[in-house]
């Protein structure tokens, strides 16, 4: 399968699947990849370094083993209405605004740093919420709470951020979310 | 890398041309230019400066890796601490509200619809109320810790009891100089990597070089206070311990007194 547009949705539900596939295509000019299950897809692929994100429902995220859940872990986002059950993976919510939905995606996307300027890093959309919380101030134990994950999972993904960036401190680092609308100036404030 | 130290028979000038890096420090000890080829030796005489110190503090401003080893507890700390003082000076009346003037100046030719700038003039206004704190803390805590302990050595005194308790704290401040100096790297690093046009690019220039003359600046004022001040305050702490347990004034660490 080829997956050159960097993101691939995975869902049985194919008007979801086919309806995130337009709206990255007509909204952020990324032509994304559908399947409705991983069968039709090779784990060298998933793990690609050109593949930036896995769109994927609950449902295909337990037909993955735990396995292949670990080595993907950063790139699968997992789709769902905001009154599901949530696993411990970043979530999209999909029963929301046209607008917020939008935003929601454009956030999610590495290219969405790259579009802004040449040469920007990619960072993982996992590594972006790391980020968008550690310059809304909060501290490495309550961003370990918050995505259900741990402290030394979330100083990796913090080390990491400031390795791709060239930003060792926080308020930097605040600096580099809020000129890539990450964050509102107003948030930090 | 090696450096050849200074010394007093040097000619001012010759120094100066091997480093500009120097510049701000013999102004600091109100030498002004049109020094001709007199040698450090005699402008120290002609000013009544410290010739010991004066070239001590060239060498480890010249040469990070240098350390007064030997001289360490012979300088006399009034010295160092007037110094350090005058260098904050410098930073608090000159040099920061130089820079953040440039930089307000900088985000103004961005216009109304670049929202890249104004973060930096936030971050830059963070890294200077953060720096005015430590300098302040330093001036209020560190300098008269650093005074008293000085004269307790040099007078030979026994009353070490007086100063036991407080010279580890003085190693936090060790630990925020380096904080300081990444987050003005990383203002460095957002104008060249990360901001977006249209903004002044010679303006924007001028506020890199500024940004490196502080920050090496600010890197060598940070060294003086480690290596010589607070190097020099924790043995003549250690020192005047060794005194009162000599005269049983204090007990060693883990046992009963």
């Amino acid at each position: 399968m080829n997956l050159s547009g960097g993101v691939l949705i995975v869902t049985e539900d194919a008007i979801t699947g086919l309806g995130l596939k337009t709206l990255l295509a007509e909204y952020h000019g990324v032509a994304a990849s559908y399947s409705p299950a991983w069968t039709d897809v090779s784990l060298t692929d998933l793990r690609s370094k050109s593949l930036h994100l896995i769109l994927c429902d609950e449902a295909s995220l337990a037909a993955l083993s735990m396995h292949s859940r670990k080595i993907l872990r950063e790139k699968l986002v997992v789709t769902c209405r905001q009154s599901d059950k949530k696993s411990s993976f970043l979530h999209l919510h999909t029963d929301i605004s046209f607008e917020d939905l939008n935003e929601a995606i454009r956030q999610l996307l590495p290219s969405s740093a790259e579009t802004r300027g040449p040469q920007q890093p990619a960072l993982t959309p996992r590594e972006i919420e790391v980020l968008k919380l550690l310059a809304q101030g909060y501290i490495i134990k309550e961003i370990a709470d918050r995505l259900s994950i741990s402290v030394h999972t979330v100083l990796s993904h913090r080390n990491n951020i400031s390795d791709k960036l060239g930003i060792k401190t926080i308020p930097g680092l605040t600096v580099y979310a809020t000129i890539n609308g990450y964050i509102s100036a107003a948030s930090v404030l | 890398m090696n450096y050849k130290r200074y010394t007093g028979t040097l000619k001012l000038s010759d120094v100066l041309h091997s480093d500009y890096y120097l510049l701000p420090l013999v102004h600091r000890f109100d030498i002004q230019f049109g020094v001709g080829d007199m040698t450090i030796a005699e402008l120290c005489t002609k000013n009544n400066l410290d010739q010991e110190f004066i070239v001590e503090l060239l060498n480890v401003y010249h040469d990070e890796y240098y350390f007064p080893e030997n001289t360490l507890l012979r300088l006399d700390m009034r010295l160092v601490v007037e110094y350090l003082r005058k260098t904050h000076q410098y930073y608090v009346e000159y040099l920061l509200p130089s820079i953040r003037k440039l930089i307000a100046g900088f985000i103004r030719t961005g216009g109304k619809k670049n929202h890249s700038l104004a973060p930096i003039g936030q971050l830059y206004h963070n890294y200077e109320a953060e720096f005015l704190r430590h300098i302040e803390r330093e001036e209020t805590n560190v300098f008269p810790f650093a005074l008293r302990i000085n004269a307790l050595y040099h007078s030979r005194s026994d009353t070490a009891r007086l100063t036991a308790r407080n010279s580890e704290s003085i190693r936090r401040f060790e630990s925020e100089h380096r904080l300081m100096d990444e987050k003005i790297f990383d203002i460095k690093n957002i104008l060249i990597k990360y901001i977006e046009p249209p903004y002044d690019v010679h303006l924007c220039n001028t506020i890199i070089f500024e940004l490196d003359r502080l920050e090496r600046d600010v890197i060598d004022h940070s060294r003086i206070e480690d290596r010589i001040l607070f190097a020099s305050s924790v043995r003549m702490d250690e020192e005047l311990k060794k005194r009162a347990r000599k005269t049983k004034q204090i007990p060693k660490r883990g046992t009963k007194s």
